[in-house]
């Protein structure tokens, strides 16, 4: 048997290139990401060449009156609103694919994105969408703590349920507030009301404004902060519960909060949003592909690529299509669906 | 000399224990095989000496620390584990793989706990640059190094379990706890493992490890804990727990240890059964068939 001594001395491999140019991707997503959002700021009805958008931006007293008002009042807050939710999903998909160790788990696993929608369509249809600014909203955002606390009361009375029986527990609370849906759409007291509930549940980010961004940004901030703080333990999370423990993780109780941080995170998101599916699910997905599945990169950079996808996919619903109105979430799945599809392909090859 | 100690210990499942208490201790260098029919409780009782979350009776100490008492991150200093669960995801690389193992060794042993139960001196403490470290030594060491950038989606099953053991060997634990690692491997790679059961007991590392192959038994642990399946177990030196009588009693076939001329062991089991399985199974001891069996 060989000693362990002659073994080190070994010549190491070199890392590859690959990994290098990964160092710079963090960066590199930021430029982009800006460089998306001074692009993004400028399309729309009316056409706002980047020089302007920024000097909109950093100079408010110079600038066109109208141009910073389009900017500023009507264009940042959907904008900023699109790469908060768009990071946010991305953050709480690749946290649950890594907690579950299943490859279909996306926020709304866990029952809670569909607890925000049952919660903003009973605000629509008893209509607090006309009557209170922040009520639909806030109604979402407690729909979404009702099943969050549901799912954490049932962890915490059965420590010994596993990845599979928290899927379950999503299945029965997803079902459990989609028939809660119907139930209000079917018996919404006028047309217009279930339709704006149908419109809202295809996720759109139309009219978000300051509020919006005021109550999705803490939730979001937070959660996805505590987030890239656990990469190692995403890491060891994704190996299974018993190499976990044995690699001096708490695994109940790191489960717990972490499943706690993607709700609070997706509810915050579904809250300003609506629902939009597709981006939690797909864009990890993708992002993982491409940099491997070590969180301390993949976390970031998802989070990056969900911001920026988003970000485009709500232009095109915003500007690129004329006439056609097509929600948000629409959009991401139309545009989404290929390149993911691509990207799978790409990889059996 | 820190040994491990159990002490009573059995795991509980739906309120009844699996098998008589066990209390052994295993000093350094001991290989340790857990062997006993399907269904006696070899995992279970693994998990409970892991503390994986498994209901048990009795303690296991290691040195003067109770591990059932010790913090998650504490233990992680002392016992490390290949877990019959070998999957990961698969776009995780080699070198990140292990490197998981470096860390988690590296920070149980960075905390407050000082590593008073530590046997050898030779483990490292160091900074962020030793974990990198230590996964391109370690492995070297399982002769790895030219798979450490590959994606563990493109791995084969026995690669993927060389590289959890190379995981686990990262971790640097005085006590490593292997759950059947040669586990449909071929027999290449069941040599490959062999040798790092070996080279952990050379280390002074106490192994414990669940196997199916008693032949494995004989001839890479210096003891074993036999579960016989009606509740008792053994422990004691291979050679002496594995006896016709006792594998008879637990599988229901009568074995033989044959043993090769540069010291290898196996054991077979006849190819026709024995009698007495036979008259267990199908035939009842009557007065008048007695005389004939």
């Amino acid at each position: 048997m060989t000693t362990l001594a002659t073994r080190s001395n070994a010549p190491s491999t070199r890392p590859a290139p690959v990994r290098r140019a990964l160092r710079w991707a963090v960066p590199a997503g930021l430029a982009l990401l800006a460089f998306t959002v001074i692009v993004a700021l400028g399309l729309g009805a009316v056409r706002l060449p980047p020089a302007e958008v920024l000097q909109a931006l950093f100079d408010r007293s110079g600038s066109d009156a109208t141009a910073s008002a389009i900017v500023w009042s009507i264009r940042l807050p959907r904008v900023i609103v699109a790469v908060l939710v768009g990071a946010a999903l991305a953050a709480a998909g690749t946290a649950m694919q890594a907690i579950l160790r299943n490859p279909l788990a996306e926020p709304g696993v866990t029952g809670v994105s569909a607890g925000a929608a049952f919660g903003a369509v009973v605000g629509i249809t008893v209509g607090l969408a006309s009557s209170l600014q922040w009520g639909v909203p806030i109604a979402a955002f407690i729909g979404a703590g009702v099943v969050a606390g549901i799912l954490n009361l049932v962890m915490v009375l059965r420590r010994d349920v596993g990845t599979t029986g928290i899927i379950l527990v999503g299945v029965a609370l997803n079902s459990l507030a989609g028939a809660g849906i119907a139930a209000l759409i079917a018996n919404a007291r006028d047309d217009a009301l279930a339709r704006g509930a149908l419109f809202w549940l295809a996720g759109d980010l139309a009219l978000r404004d300051w509020s919006h961004v005021a109550i999705a940004v803490c939730p979001i901030v937070v959660g996805t902060a505590y987030l890239l703080a656990r990469t190692r333990a995403l890491d060891v999370l994704s190996l299974g519960a018993d190499v976990a423990t044995t690699s001096g993780i708490d695994v109940h109780r790191t489960r717990l909060i972490i499943l706690m941080a993607a709700s609070l995170v997706t509810g915050a998101a579904v809250a300003v949003s609506g629902v939009i599916a597709f981006v939690g699910l797909v864009v990890p997905h993708a992002v993982r592909l491409i940099v491997g599945a070590a969180h301390a990169r993949l976390l970031p950079l998802a989070m990056l690529a969900g911001a920026i996808f988003l970000l485009v996919a709500d232009t095109i619903a915003r500007a690129g299509l004329g006439t056609v109105v097509l929600p948000t979430g629409v959009v991401s799945a139309l545009v989404g669906a290929p390149v993911f599809l691509a990207l799978l392909l790409r990889r059996r090859a | 000399m820190t040994n491990l100690r159990l002490d009573s210990v059995s795991a509980i499942r739906a309120g009844r224990t699996l098998a008589d208490s066990l209390t052994a201790s295993f000093s350094p260098g001991a290989v340790v095989g857990l062997a006993g029919p399907n269904g006696s409780g070899k995992s279970s009782l693994l998990a409970a000496i892991a503390q994986l979350g498994v209901e048990h009776t009795g303690t296991v100490t290691f040195g003067d620390a109770d591990l059932g008492r010790l913090h998650a991150r504490q233990r992680a200093g002392v016992l490390s584990m290949l877990a019959q669960d070998t999957h990961a995801p698969a776009e995780l690389t080699v070198d990140e793989l292990v490197g998981i193992g470096a860390h988690a060794g590296r920070k149980a042993r960075r905390g407050k706990w000082d590593g008073k139960v530590r046997s050898t001196g030779t483990r490292s403490t160091g900074t962020r640059g030793d974990e990198g470290a230590t996964t391109t030594d370690t492995l070297a060491v399982v002769d790895l190094a030219h798979l450490a950038h590959r994606r563990i989606g493109t791995l084969s099953g026995g690669e993927l379990q060389l590289v959890q053991l190379a995981r686990v060997i990262a971790q640097d634990t005085p006590v490593v706890v292997l759950d059947e690692p040669t586990a449909a491997l071929d027999l290449g790679h069941q040599h490959r493992i062999e040798r790092m059961l070996a080279r952990m007991s050379a280390d002074g590392r106490i192994v414990l490890i669940a196997v199916h192959d008693l032949s494995l038994a004989l001839n890479a642990c210096t003891d074993l804990i036999f579960l016989t399946g009606d509740g008792s177990v053994r422990v004691g030196p291979p050679l002496r727990v594995l006896t016709g009588d006792t594998t008879h009693a637990a599988y229901g076939v009568r074995t033989e240890i044959h043993t090769t001329s540069d010291g290898r062991h196996f054991l077979t089991h006849h190819h026709t059964p024995s009698l007495h399985g036979q008259a267990r199974r199908t035939v009842p001891i009557t007065p008048e068939n007695e005389v004939a069996l």
